[in-house]
């Protein structure tokens, strides 16, 4: 049973109890009135009969004369000579109320009218059901006007819990539209629920945008994840291996991106009798900063071919680079070419920190050089080549600023902080050493960017 | 970081706060590149900068190289003059020591 049926079953129930209530009090309300009515004719017949005795007609005449009236229950004349003419008993009793006792002649005579209760009782019945039948039409029209304005408050609630459902069902993802017109539709039959549910519903309609809109975004991320995981497989496809072990030198090298692709890069590759090698850094991070690494890492390749000197190979590297570069990402650049056999190394900065020298008692010293401008800014720039020579249990530490400038919680960086001497480590050790202090450093595992290191050692 | 600005002498003075890095660079990039693109002059105050990365370089760079407005840096931290100085970009930049040199600097 609805709450329609339940408030209409309860609006009968009322209407009906507040009818039988009524109609008692009405009944006794109208019984007493036909106890006047009866007492008030009871006394005029009385006085009719009083006058006709007085003028010596017969008690028996009038009993004859008045008697067949059905509403009399006693009818009693007695004379001052004692005699007494009176009524055969009748069905029902005499009504006590309606009783009449007028005296003639000096008291010494009377006469007794009472009427009938089942006759009053039965006016009194057909007098209120009179009186009910013409209240039938009110009481229909109040029951009807009951029932529509009890419908005109349940209708927009229904319609409310309609929408509801729908609601829920698009939320659960089934086919099924909620328009806000239609809460506004409701909102208009003035309900005071529906303005709360109007909001809910709003909130509700933006959920389910906002999951939608979640779902496609989770969509296109995973999409991309993928390709950014390809992306980096491919990127890390173009790096050489992390080592190179030689007789007379061993290069060690490791590269962590901070993302699945980066901006870094390390290479080596023989030059004629020379091993060229190289670490960068592209500006940024991402795949903007992945897609100048790649092509940065192929020009190398193609215009390193130790054919002029190394500063001019390099100024067409950046040359290359530069042209069209309107977005002006750059890479900082440092690479050398390393002759094994008598430990020197040719070099070119072009913007990068300047790499560690780590001597034979282990003491740590940053190379000297003369810093060119990064690649890719701008083209007809020259590049300065530098030498040094690396002595047998030297190696020479070059790194990316990911590890130079991991910053702790104060934004210090880890630079101002290099540990001074690394003696009795290898090349690979030596990275280990310096990774973990940049993660110790910045108390995080994770490094915020792109983290390189290459280190070039000559056997003792 | 936040971007401080004002008009100054028909000068737009611009003084970042805080660190400009490859997370907040496009917030400089936006702050700087409209205004020159117009033809503005711009004054970019650098001292309470603390930290420049490689990527707020390339929006520097960017302004530097763009048609029609002047660009002039003042107030250099030793980190951003550092980090200049080895990226070897201090010449594509007109620095100053001090704001009022710079408004100087743009005002001829």
């Amino acid at each position: 049973m609805n709450l329609g049926s339940r408030l209409a079953l309860l609006l009968v129930t009322l209407l009906l109890g507040s009818l039988a209530t009524s109609s008692r009090t009405v009944y006794f309300s109208i019984f007493h009135t036909l106890e006047e009515e009866h007492q008030r004719q009871n006394l005029l017949l009385a006085g009719d009969v009083k006058s006709a005795l007085e003028q010596q007609v017969s008690p028996q005449t009038l009993l004859t004369q008045y008697g067949d009236d059905s509403s009399l229950a006693q009818f009693l004349i007695r004379l001052p000579d004692g005699t007494s003419a009176e009524l055969p008993p009748r069905d029902g009793k005499v009504l006590e109320a309606t009783s009449v006792r007028v005296p003639f002649s000096e008291e010494q005579g009377e006469i007794v009218i009472s009427s009938n209760d089942i006759l009053v009782r039965s006016e009194a019945r057909e007098a209120l059901v009179a009186q009910l039948v013409s209240f039938i039409p009110l009481t229909l029209i109040f029951f009807v006007g009951c029932l529509v304005a009890l419908r005109s408050i349940l209708r927009p609630l229904y319609q409310l819990e309609a929408v509801t459902e729908r609601l829920l069902a698009q939320l659960r993802g089934e086919d099924s539209v909620v328009e806000l017109k239609e809460i506004e539709f409701l909102e208009g039959k003035g309900m005071p629920t529906v303005g709360l549910a109007k909001t809910l519903l709003t909130t509700g309609s933006q959920l389910h945008q906002t999951l939608q809109d979640l779902e496609k975004v989770q969509a296109q991320g995973m999409k991309m994840e993928a390709e950014l995981r390809l992306a980096g497989q491919i990127q890390k496809g173009l790096l050489p291996p992390e080592s190179l072990k030689e007789s007379e030198f061993s290069l060690e090298a490791s590269l962590v991106p901070a993302n699945e692709v980066g901006g870094d890069l390390y290479t080596y590759f023989w030059v004629k009798d020379a091993l060229f090698f190289a670490v960068g850094d592209v500006t940024g991070k991402g795949v903007p900063a992945a897609l100048f690494m790649g092509a940065t890492q192929s020009l190398l390749r193609g215009c390193v071919k130790g054919e002029r000197s190394l500063g001019e190979e390099i100024a067409e590297v950046n040359d290359i680079l530069s042209t069209g570069n309107s977005e002006m990402y750059f890479v900082t650049f440092f690479c050398g070419l390393f002759q094994p056999k008598t430990g020197t190394i040719t070099y070119v900065n072009a913007g990068h920190p300047a790499p560690l020298l780590r001597r034979q008692d282990g003491h740590l010293d940053p190379l000297a050089l003369t810093s060119g401008t990064a690649l890719g800014v701008s083209a007809g720039l020259d590049y300065q080549q530098e030498q040094f020579t690396l002595h047998k249990g030297e190696t020479l530490i070059v790194f990316s600023d990911g590890l130079s400038e991991a910053g702790d919680a104060e934004g210090k960086l880890y630079e101002e902080f290099f540990p001074k001497s690394l003696p009795g480590l290898s090349a690979r050790e030596i990275i280990q050493t310096l990774i973990e202090g940049a993660r110790e450093f910045s108390g995080c595992h994770e490094l915020d960017d792109d983290t390189t290191l290459l280190c070039l050692e000559l056997r003792g | 970081m936040k971007i401080l600005s004002e008009l100054r002498e028909k000068v737009l003075l611009l003084r970042p706060e805080g660190r400009v890095d490859a997370l907040n660079s496009s917030e400089l990039e936006n702050a700087l590149l409209p205004p020159l693109e117009r033809g503005e002059k711009v004054l970019l105050c650098c001292s309470e900068m603390i930290y420049i990365s490689s990527a707020g370089l390339r929006v520097l760079l960017k302004a530097a190289k763009t048609q029609g407005g002047s660009l002039v840096l003042c107030g250099l931290t030793e980190m951003v003059s550092r980090v200049l100085n080895i990226s070897g970009f201090e010449k594509f930049f007109t620095v100053t020591p001090t704001t009022d040199e710079g408004l100087a600097s743009l005002a001829g």
